[in-house]
């Protein structure tokens, strides 16, 4: 394997380094420099096997100090010294290496070094094909290397097995990317998606943003009409933006529990006496006590306060504030009987049930419904929040959703497994955005979201947190990421949280701050052999088709009203 | 990559030119009287001395000296200006050309074996006293310096072998018609050689830079 005759493509030789620290290599040609780029791929040809390694830097060097001090004036001179006394080297984290064998090429970690002034290369498109395979049912086109126009797939079997990342700050392509892993997942039946659409990037058309110019770009909707349902917390909206929702989703104020108030205390402004009051106001009025506490004027505050033992000025802001909460379009005072709460789940279709017990606290299974229905017909949801995309309303109608779609989850797959069967439920994957307001450190443990992210996957559910302040999340939860998905961070917390638990991490800090502005990133994790910075797949025509499966625009939309109407026909309204 | 030389030169079939006589010898130079007063060869350039059954040892210029043949008897001014000064002093007094002398000193920089090889290393043996020195012809040097190897023996020697090896190079880029791809070329061997030391590399550049880019 390590040919005596020095290959064409050389870029340079082995030089130093070890294992933990990383290898470096001088480059042959000081005129090189600019060409080498920190996230390229280079290839080492070691006398057993090929190491694929990671450009981390690039390092200007000279031989002599005193060149620092008194660099030379002239151009014959700085042509002779380049590469002589002066030259690079490339720091090189290897990331794999290509073991050939009877079998052909075997993928393996790193545990040894290659021997000094082994040829380092540029790493061709079948060492890429070799790590990271051919696009396929579970092969998923993502991206291209940053210097070559090879298809980098990602695993998204592998993927969903996990929660996973997207981060980056904003223009940087996020929901671009999540998109494309969303799309990804509809298009090869990986797993069923509910997403979160803070911003309406997902559900309907959304925009791009390119040099100042805005221009729209297909949605998941456009891209999967049949497959994609969406439902809209703000009708009003939808009907402005000439667009038709399949359902509206309505939260009442059963729906809300304590934990969910207090998760959002920071936003609401809330003093830790709200906690005091409202568990009294719980224990004593149960499933009514926020209806009740809503309802209280002001003379009332001060004798329930003191009938349910609570500080009636702490009561009295309480109020004020969920006054304002509560005055959200999407939030219906109670107008179903007391029982309505006991959804029956052989609606659903299920020969095992699940009945929930009638103003139990945890809320009603009745907001999920119509969600659940959907996943189980094989459908994905996105949730258009129009003009609610306000971050208490985000946090409120999400926690709610997923609370209820993580009870549902346990409690069916507990049974189905007590049972002795197999949990038979759609894996699903839920999206969601300003993931850090859900998974701050002293709120993850005490919310669904952190337990979700940390454990919830052997219940067949998985987070795809989007987010562009990973340094405001638990740090915890982050390390247990399966796939990370990282474009350009400027702030060291959000790049050095970014990386947390990655092996190398800090050479990768490099490769992550030199990714462009736009529409690239970095790839780590679960779903890929080895870390690597790409640039994303287009968001183009080609892309559209490759979803369409080859479907031409209106076969695509006569296809999907035939199958949405008999989805219509069966969907529990 | 610069190897120890391994060229081949072609048999001399033009008349050599006898520049001097070896005076004194060691491995590392050779010291030679002249053929004819002050008619020494240029500082750098390269000179060999030929020897039936030993490898033709080739030095370049390195030293020139021209005095008195009795140490004991200094060289006094004898011009007496206007009109006996210059040549017209050796006129005045012949015998001056059999009482001065001009010597030069070589250092030793390759060989070349009996079957025409070219090697930029020390000869197994000094030059013989009184044997012939010639001056290199244009095909031979350019032969010879085909790799810039035999300049490293040179950088070891003494202080100012920056201005001999500048002399040197400045002589085979000549021949070649100042090309500046070889002065690179050449200069980068240098600047190998003298990694840790760029104070006396710059020396050497400033010497050998083409008149453009000076």
């Amino acid at each position: 394997m390590n040919d005596s005759v020095i290959a064409s493509q050389e870029l340079g030789v082995l030089v130093s380094g070890s294992l933990t620290r990383g290898l470096s290599a001088r480059l042959n040609d000081p005129e090189q420099i600019e060409r080498v780029h920190v996230g390229q791929y280079v290839v080492i040809r070691g006398n057993q096997a090929r190491y694929l390694a990671l450009i981390t830097d690039v390092s200007l060097k000279t031989t002599d100090e005193q060149l620092i001090a008194n660099p030379p004036g002239d151009a014959f001179t700085r042509r002779i010294l380049a590469g002589t006394a002066t030259y690079a080297t490339i720091e090189l984290l290897p990331t794999m290496s290509l073991v050939p064998s009877s079998q052909g090429i075997g993928l393996q970690p790193v545990r040894a070094v290659p021997q000094h002034f082994s040829s380092v290369e540029q790493a061709g498109d079948e060492d890429f094909d070799t790590v990271f395979g051919r696009e396929d049912s579970e092969h998923y086109f993502i991206g291209q290397p940053l210097d070559n126009t090879q298809h980098i797939c990602i695993d998204l079997r592998r993927m969903t097995e996990r929660s996973n990342g997207v981060f980056g700050k904003t223009g940087t392509g996020k929901s671009f990317l999540t998109r494309l892993l969303v799309a990804g997942t509809i298009k090869h039946h990986i797993c069923a998606n509910l997403i979160f659409d803070m911003h309406g990037e997902y559900g309907w058309q959304a925009t791009k943003e390119d040099r100042g110019q805005k221009s729209t770009v297909r949605s998941l909707k456009d891209l999967f009409p049949d497959q994609v349902i969406v439902f809209t917390l703000d009708p009003a909206s939808a009907q402005r933006r000439q667009v038709s929702p399949d359902g509206n989703i309505v939260l009442t104020l059963k729906d809300i529990t304590e934990d969910d108030i207090l998760l959002l205390s920071h936003e609401l402004g809330l003093k830790e006496s709200a906690a005091v009051v409202i568990s009294a106001f719980r224990q004593h009025y149960k499933a009514h006590w926020l209806s009740t506490l809503i309802s209280l004027d002001d003379r009332d505050i001060s004798v329930r306060s003191e009938e349910v033992g609570a500080n009636a000025s702490s009561t009295r802001a309480l109020v004020q504030r969920l006054r304002r909460l509560v005055k959200r379009p999407f939030i219906m005072a109670d107008i179903l009987p007391d029982d309505s709460a006991s959804a029956d789940w052989e609606e659903f279709g299920e020969t095992n049930t699940l009945r929930e017990r009638g103003g139990s606290e945890s809320g009603s299974l009745s907001v999920i419904r119509p969600i659940v229905a959907a996943i189980e017909q094989g459908k994905h949801v996105v949730i258009d929040f129009g003009a609610s995309n306000d971050v208490l309303s985000y946090l409120l109608v999400t926690n709610v959703i997923v609370r209820n779609l993580r009870k549902y989850y346990v409690e069916r797959t507990e049974k189905q497994l007590a049972g002795g069967g197999i949990s038979t439920l759609r894996p699903l994957m839920i999206t969601i955005e300003e993931a850090h307001r859900f998974l701050e450190p002293d709120i993850s443990r005490s919310t669904v979201f952190g337990e979700l992210a940390r454990e919830m996957r052997k219940y067949n559910l998985t987070l795809l947190i989007v987010d562009q302040r990973p340094s405001k999340i638990d740090d915890e939860i982050v390390s247990q990421l399966g796939t990370r998905f990282i474009c350009l961070l400027d702030d060291d917390r959000d790049i050095h949280a970014a990386l947390s638990g990655v092996s190398g991490s800090a050479r990768l800090q490099m490769v992550l701050a030199s990714l462009e502005t736009r529409g690239q990133a970095l790839l780590i994790g679960h779903a890929l052999p080895m870390p690597i910075a790409i640039r994303t797949r287009l968001y183009d025509e080609n892309f559209y088709r490759d979803m369409r499966g080859g479907l031409g625009e209106t076969e695509l939309r006569q296809q999907a009203d035939t199958r949405m109407q008999a989805f219509r026909r069966s969907f529990p309204t | 990559m610069i190897s120890g030389g391994g060229g081949r030169v072609t048999s001399a079939t033009v008349r050599e030119e006898r520049i001097g006589e070896v005076i004194a010898a060691s491995t590392h130079e050779f010291i030679a009287e002249t053929v004819e007063l002050h008619a020494s060869p240029p500082f750098g350039s390269f000179v060999k001395v030929i020897e039936p059954h030993r490898p033709t040892i080739y030095a370049l210029v390195a030293y020139v000296e021209t005095g008195g043949l009795d140490s004991s008897r200094h060289v006094f001014a004898r011009a007496q200006p206007p009109h006996l000064v210059d040549a017209q002093v050796y006129d005045e007094w012949p015998e001056l050309r059999n009482v001065l002398r001009t010597q030069f000193t070589a250092r030793v920089v390759g060989h070349i074996d009996g079957s025409q090889r070219i090697h930029h290393w020390l000869p197994p043996y000094p030059a013989s006293l009184h044997y012939s020195v010639f001056l290199c012809k244009s095909a031979e040097v350019k032969a010879f310096t085909q790799l810039p190897t035999y300049l490293a023996g040179l950088l070891q020697g003494p202080e100012n072998s920056e201005e001999l090896i500048a002399a040197a190079v400045r002589h085979a880029a000549s021949i070649r018609g100042n090309d500046v791809n070889y002065l690179i070329q050449v200069g980068r061997a240098i600047a190998r050689m003298l990694a840790h030391d760029y104070p006396r590399l710059q020396l050497i550049l400033q010497r050998i830079a083409p008149k453009e880019t000076e």
